[in-house]
């Protein structure tokens, strides 16, 4: 006979505790009954969701289980078998603490806790989420955003708890299984595939109040956006921007400042030094003493990326004095001279008997300079114009994006080898999401195993853009900015995405056969004033604002 | 430090430094050359954090030591100088007084301790090579290589020292680059005593600089030296060093294909200005333009709506099936024309979307491997 854990707290205690709002989406389901598998010690957990959790959410477990009289119990309000007394609640070891996930759950859905028959573990069912709550259902996103999100919180428990297996199963597709071997890498495997775990070093470090381990990717290795830099405090998933600044900070100079890196990093830390009570969701803590944190997330974030298989990495060799002076700008961030594609001349020819031309084009500007890298300076004897080069060629790319579109189809550029690209779960189910048009745009993707596609192909406009990084940003930007539902303007969004990254950037050396071949391009798109965003793409400066700027 | 040297040792000696010296870096002590002044001579040396390099000019020396001193002011006072014998002497309070004829500069100079000193190649894995077959490999291959960082493998060239395993070929010194549609690969037989296996990626940045450096020199061999994370080379008394690209090269004997239906033979320079033509137009779509055997004739075609449209024929040899129809990137296909130096060209197409090969008639084995682009009806 298993004796009774649980038991309802007393009145100062919850109050005590920030009561908030448990239940905001599937997701959140999700994340509680995880948290409760866990806490019972679970190594496997399966989560099985049906249209998005929004029909069935279901979450069995192998841990210590729950007798007849705790399953009774543990709906009521406040009831937990995890603190006692206030003391306790500054020393959480466990996720939940405040009694109130099961009958949060309870009052929105159709729940059934059941034992399991095998004689381990429980198997919690949420059936009909927000059936009674209409306004809270209205609020639900896409199908595929929530699935997103669940698999989101499954991914962030599969790498805090590397020796439980995890599966998550949507409407009868397996779309995470980590293998709960007890290696964080393996995890990570399961979770970011096989490409991105190979650009990854480890780390560990400890300092005065702990320790702070995981892993980080190597500089040549980045991301458009903070998704993949990921943080646990003891073991919890948080999210905390000082931290994300710190781990930024490590990698300053190191990489592009507009991009950023991947991590999963692990503080560990005496649990009187975190406040975990700060958000009804438990997803924010602060700290104690901030600074000394986030000095160790940064000192082991930099050891790792200048010893280990690091050092062998872009910032070894010449550098020997990199340290002595403190500085910290790495080899390949400095300006160099940057090399040209050899590019023969357009050479006067005289001979082609039987080849015709019709050119109706005229050139207006003649560029002189390219300024800064970035902008050329260019006129037609009359004005003076500076035409932003990033936006110049957006503007050409769009409208031949927009024009394949219209006409007769777009080129696809086909790669020399076809490149395997791992998503996580939210990414993959983005990427399903616009895959029809993307592929119609040139891009030739096809699913492979659940969140793994093999990329064949890039549309012909953007054959100077790496194929698996262009595809990559352009899934995280789409995440970014949400989705349109009209399909005109999810269609134009797209276009102008594949634009965007496809496009020449700031700091690319042109020559001078580049410049003009971009600025006669420019003048055969419909609209070479301004780019796809709306933004100019070029300023003129007229003979009379030059009189009235010299005063004459 | 004091010594003396003739100016066009001198100039010559500046003029190669300042390739290397990093012209805009946060780091303003890298804008400078180092002069170190020893028993046989001085050294120069130049570090932009991404290549080293260091040389000798010949030069009497009347008390050593080193200093470092400005290359923009520096070069543009050495190479005004009359031709005649220049003196460089240290003063007490830091100055460096360049005396000529009766006439005199005095520059403000750096003490040299902070300049990062060019690291040596240890256990290095070492060959020699004419450095005019050398660069011409760089240079047909170089162009094929990725601009971008987030493809850090792809931005270098592949240099595998050893016999190769492609049936057929006879090199052993190997050189590939790509960015991922395209792939260039030059092959040549050296003299390597001791038969060293190498395989290295050697940033782009590194081997535009050598090229620069070596551009016309053919005296003598260019000494290379390889280790697991730097390459140096060596020619006369010019040394320079760089890092290597670590990481996985993709296999290119895997892209490379076994075998095409169709070979057609042209004049590299007609071919060249015909595709240069047939770009003005493509270039309005994407650069797509596409490549017809008819006859005894390569015609390729591209069209910009509301520009116009470019038919190019141009004359060549067929051999086998004439039913090719398949379109490239244009500039992929200049690219490669305007690096042959072979009188005529041989181009290859195979059944469906394989890529189309490109090798020289004659000289050097060289191949350039493209990927075609698929298009709704083959414009
Ligand atoms: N899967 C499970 N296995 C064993 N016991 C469980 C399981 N799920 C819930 N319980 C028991 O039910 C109690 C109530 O769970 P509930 O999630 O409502 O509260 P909690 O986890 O204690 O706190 P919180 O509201 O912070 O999650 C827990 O304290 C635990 O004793
Ligand atoms: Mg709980």
């Amino acid at each position: 006979m298993v004796p009774v854990k649980i038991q309802v707290l007393p009145e100062d205690l919850i109050n005590k505790i920030a009561a908030g709002e448990v239940v905001e989406r599937p997701a959140s389901v999700v994340k509680e009954l995880v948290e409760n598998s866990l806490d019972a010690g679970a190594t496997q957990i399966i989560v099985e969701i049906q249209e998005a959790g929004k029909k069935l959410i279901r979450v069995s477990d192998n841990g210590c289980g729950m007798s007849e009289a705790e399953i009774e119990i543990s709906l009521e309000r406040h009831s937990t078998s995890k603190i006692a007394s206030v003391d306790d609640l500054f020393n959480i070891q466990t996720l939940g603490f405040r009694g109130e996930a099961l009958p949060s759950i309870a009052s929105v859905s159709k729940m059934k806790i059941e034992r399991n028959p095998s004689g381990s573990g429980v198997t919690v069912e949420a059936k009909n989420l927000f059936y009674n709550t209409p306004a809270r259902k209205k609020f639900l996103k896409a199908d595929s955003t929530e699935v997103g999100h669940i698999g989101e919180i499954v991914s962030k428990y599969a790498l805090a708890y590397p020796q439980t297996a995890f599966r998550l199963i949507s409407d009868g597709k397996p779309l995470i299984n980590s293998p709960g071997t007890g290696k964080l890498i393996d995890a990570i495997l399961a979770v970011y595939g096989t490409d991105l775990s190979r650009g990854l070093v480890e780390v560990n470090n400890e300092f005065a109040a702990g320790k702070v381990y995981g892993f980080i990717s190597r500089p040549t290795v980045t991301r458009i956006d903070k998704n993949y830099e990921t943080f646990f405090v003891n073991r919890r998933y948080i999210k905390n921007f000082l931290l994300n600044r710190a781990l930024e900070e490590a990698y300053r100079t190191l990489i592009p400042s507009n991009r950023y890196p991947v991590a999963v990093l692990f503080i560990e830390i005496d649990p009187r030094q975190v406040d975990v009570n700060v958000h009804p969701a438990k997803r924010e803590v602060k700290f104690l003493k901030t600074n000394e944190v986030m000095e160790a997330v940064r000192s082991a974030v930099r050891k790792s990326l200048e010893v280990g298989d690091m050092g062998k990495g872009r910032e070894a060799g010449l550098v020997e004095s990199n340290k002595r002076w403190g500085i910290e700008q790495p080899v390949d961030q400095l300006p160099m001279t940057s090399f040209q594609t050899s590019n023969p001349t357009f050479t006067q020819y005289n001979n082609y008997p039987e080849a015709e031309i019709e050119v109706t084009a005229i050139q207006p500007l003649i560029p002189l300079y390219q300024l800064k890298l970035t902008y050329i300076v260019a006129t037609d004897g009359e004005e003076l114009a500076l035409i932003d080069q990033h936006a110049a060629h957006e503007r050409i790319l769009y409208d031949q994006l927009t024009q394949g579109a219209r006409v007769n189809g777009q080129g696809a550029q086909t790669l020399l080898v076809p490149e395997t690209i791992d998503l996580v779960t939210s990414e993959a189910e983005i990427l399903k999401d616009n895959l029809e048009y993307l592929n119609s745009l040139g891009f030739d993707l096809e699913l492979f195993g659940s969140n793994s596609y093999i990329l064949r192909a890039v549309p012909a406009v953007s054959s100077k853009s790496p194929a698996k990084q262009l595809i990559l940003d352009i899934i995280a930007e789409l995440g970014e900015t949400g989705k349109s539902v009209q399909l005109e303007v999810k269609q134009e969004n797209l276009r102008k995405l594949v634009a965007c990254h496809s496009a020449i950037k700031a700091g690319d050396k042109l020559t001078a056969q580049e410049m003009n071949q971009l600025i006669r391009d420019l003048y055969t798109t419909q609209n070479p004033l301004t780019c796809p965003h709306g933004r100019p793409t070029m300023i003129r400066l007229t003979e009379a604002e030059l009189l009235k700027r010299f005063g004459r | 430090m004091e010594f003396s040297c003739e100016k066009r040792e001198l100039q010559i000696g500046v003029a190669t430094a300042e390739k290397i010296v990093a012209t805009r870096s946060t780091l303003p002590i890298l804008g400078n050359i180092l002069f170190e002044a020893g028993k046989g001579g001085i050294k120069l040396s130049a570090n932009n954090l991404e290549v080293g390099m260091e040389l000798g000019v010949k030069a009497n020396v009347n008390k050593e030591g080193s200093i470092l001193l400005p290359a923009k002011t520096l070069s543009g006072i050495v190479s005004k100088l009359p031709e005649t014998k220049v003196t460089f002497k240290l003063n007490e309070n830091g100055t460096v007084r360049i005396s000529y004829d009766q006439s005199h500069f005095s520059l403000h100079s750096l003490p040299p301790d902070e300049f990062p000193a060019l690291g040596k190649i240890k256990d290095g894995k070492t060959f020699s090579v004419d450095p005019e077959i050398f660069i011409s490999m760089v240079k047909q291959t170089i162009f094929a290589v990725s601009n971008s960082e987030d493809k850090y493998m792809l931005t270098g060239v592949l240099m595998e020292v050893g016999k190769s395993n492609i049936p057929g070929e006879t090199n052993n010194l190997r050189m590939v680059a790509t960015d991922g549609y395209r792939l260039a690969k030059r092959g040549e037989k050296i003299e390597a005593k001791g038969d060293p296996a190498i395989s290295a990626i050697i940033p782009a940045k590194a081997l535009t600089e050598l090229v620069k450096i070596l551009e016309g020199k053919k005296k003598e061999e260019l000494k290379v030296c390889v280790s697991a994370d730097q390459i140096s080379f060596r020619y006369e008394d010019i040394y320079m060093i760089s890092r290597l690209i670590q990481g996985q090269f993709p296999d290119y004997k895997q892209v490379i294909p076994k075998k095409s239906s169709t070979r057609v033979t042209l004049d590299t320079r007609d071919f060249l200005r015909s595709a240069e033509r047939a770009a003005v137009i493509a270039s309005g779509s994407a650069n797509v333009t596409s490549f017809e055997v008819k006859g005894e004739s390569l015609h390729l075609t591209a069209n910009t709506p509301d520009v116009g449209s470019v038919v190019e024929i141009i004359k060549a040899e067929v051999k086998g099936p004439e039913r090719v129809r398949i379109s490239f990137n244009i500039r992929l296909i200049t690219d490669v024309l305007g690096a042959i130096n072979s009188e005529k060209v041989m181009i290859e197409f195979g059944e469906g979307l394989s890529p189309g090969v490109i090798k020289p008639e004659s000289g050097g084995e060289y191949l350039y491997i493209v990927m075609p682009i698929r298009t709704q009806e083959g414009v």
